[in-house]
């Protein structure tokens, strides 16, 4: 089933268009990567899944994405953003709220009031689904900062599971981070991707071939390929992409 | 060649930071020296006396101090910040380059206009001096500073927080009340002191609003002694016992001034 599609995007930068009419279909339960070499505009196709290359003032978009078949831009902003999560390339918890305000970042702020009960609810099931729980359950007051890299980008995991999104987007979530929290990130995203819809942006193409289902690869803003990711790495159709794969370029 | 002309360089940097530090130092000894004696707690708890009593104290300029500045210190925290937030928040409207430009010109102006600009608008129309309105000049002198600062101090949120707390699903008014102004807390906090520690000691925008009080005065809408104000009356009296008495009052600013950055110093290791 498709989760959201993505028509006759276009995306700029006051007049430099970053994307070029992408067309993609991104599916229910799926892992899908976004592969490419550096300023294809990988990242800026993911932020526009959520609205936020909005953030940017000269930013603009035209074509249609369409989140279960409602324009995400006829859609209230705050609503999208709430329904599409997104975990940063750098890992970014609130350094001034404790860890556990961290996981409940997203109904603090927005004014909601949770019970005491609700609050550890929210918080332990969402550290127990990116595996932090048994790290953090007896420092849940303490600020985030004195967790490792790993951590911390699992807590914005957490952060962005909790606000109950239907889509989670990462930019490039493991890059900042050493190999064996790079494995625990991967085990966690294949785990999630049964509950969530996951778009992942990556530098990594071992990555991609291990975690996703469906991979598309961008050069140069236009969309080169689209498909199961097994076919991509093994018999791509465009050969701009087995070169790019191969290693002819990057 | 390069060796020497670095040392040269060493040498020359040393001199001209320890002139500066002999110039602190003798401050420092003058003022101790001179000031030390007078304070006791009669200087703590009497108000000013005439000369030949050979008592008087600065009661009243503290407790007067305390009042006007904090009143100067609440307008100017409210109207700063919310300045500062709009310079951040809208860089590119007309109106904040006019305020931008508007605050550079203020802060660069004599203390003493704003002193007599507030006497024109605040102490004519009521009629008399009030210590409020000497908090109105001394937020004058301090709103430039702190309007410019926390916008520096807003720019320094790093943006990827503001993203995650868009990507939440958050309003703008919630990103900046929950990340933007928390994240800030203690850098604000700290140029607060900062500012607090620059208008304690401003006298020139209280001689015409302020005006100064011999006795103790609790009510801000009458005249008020304030601690500089004081110092200078009694240092350009003819009388010693006054000066003595200016000296020790010198000598109570400047603590504190000191204990403040000392608590400036340990809000900036928080902020850290």
């Amino acid at each position: 089933m498709i989760k959201m599609k993505l028509q006759d995007v276009h995306a700029f930068f006051g007049k430099n268009e970053v994307l070029k009419s992408i067309n993609l279909d991104i599916y229910d339960k799926a892992v899908t990567s976004i592969i490419g070499p550096s300023g294809c505009g990988k990242t800026t196709l993911l932020r526009c899944l959520n609205r936020m290359h909005e953030l940017d003032k000269n930013a603009s978009i035209k074509g249609r994405i369409l989140l279960d078949n409602e324009d995400i831009f006829k859609m209230d902003l705050y609503k999208v953003r709430r329904k599409v999560g997104m975990v940063f390339q750098s890992p970014n918890p609130f350094p001034f709220m404790s860890i556990q305000d961290n996981v409940l970042a997203g109904f603090l702020m927005s004014g909601k009031r949770l019970s005491k009960n609700q609050k550890e609810e929210i918080c332990e099931k969402n550290l127990r689904r990116v595996a932090l729980w048994e790290e953090s359950k007896d420092r849940l007051r303490n600020l985030p900062t004195n967790l490792s890299g790993g951590q911390q980008q699992r807590l914005c995991i957490a952060r962005a599971l909790a606000n109950d999104p239907e889509i989670i987007l990462m930019d490039e979530p493991t890059s900042a981070l050493d190999p064996i929290s790079t494995s625990k990130i991967e085990e966690l995203i294949i785990g999630l991707k049964n509950e969530i819809v996951i778009v992942i942006v990556t530098h990594n193409m071992q990555q991609a071939a291990r975690i996703s289902d469906f991979t598309s690869f961008m050069y140069l803003g236009n969309l080169i390929e689209y498909g199961v990711t097994e076919q991509i790495f093994k018999v791509p159709k465009e050969k701009l992409t087995e070169d790019y794969i191969t290693g002819r370029f990057g | 060649m390069r060796v020497l002309t670095d040392r040269l360089f060493q040498a020359f940097t040393m001199l001209v930071a320890l002139s500066v530090s002999i110039i602190l130092a003798f401050i420092l000894f003058q003022l101790i020296k001179d000031g030390i004696g007078s304070i006791n707690l009669n200087f703590f708890i009497e108000t000013a006396r005439p000369v030949g009593s050979n008592s008087g104290g600065f009661k009243q300029a503290i407790v007067g101090s305390l009042i006007i500045d904090s009143i100067a210190m609440v307008i100017i925290i409210s109207l700063s910040v919310l300045g500062g937030l709009f310079l951040h928040v809208y860089p590119e409207a007309l109106l904040s380059k006019i305020l931008k430009e508007a605050m550079s010109l203020l802060q660069g102006t004599p203390t003493i206009v704003c002193g007599i600009c507030v006497y024109y608008m605040v102490v004519r129309s009521m009629g008399h001096f009030s210590g409020f309105a000497g908090s109105i000049a001394l937020a004058l002198v301090g709103i430039p500073y702190m309007v410019l600062a926390s916008e520096q101090i807003f720019k320094m949120t790093p943006s990827l927080l503001v993203e995650a707390a868009y990507s939440l699903g958050l309003s703008k008014t919630r990103v900046i009340f929950y990340v933007i102004l928390r994240f800030s807390k203690f850098p604000l906090l700290a140029i607060s002191l900062l500012t607090l520690a620059r208008i304690a000691g401003e006298t020139a925008p209280l001689l015409f609003t302020a005006f100064g009080n011999s006795f103790l005065e609790l009510n801000p809408g009458r005249p008020m002694a304030a601690m500089p104000l004081q110092i200078f009356i009694y240092a350009i009296s003819p009388y010693d016992e006054w000066h003595r008495l200016a000296w020790a009052g010198a000598l109570l600013l400047i603590i504190f001034v000191t204990v403040l950055s000392i608590i400036l110093g340990r809000y900036r290791r928080l902020g850290e």
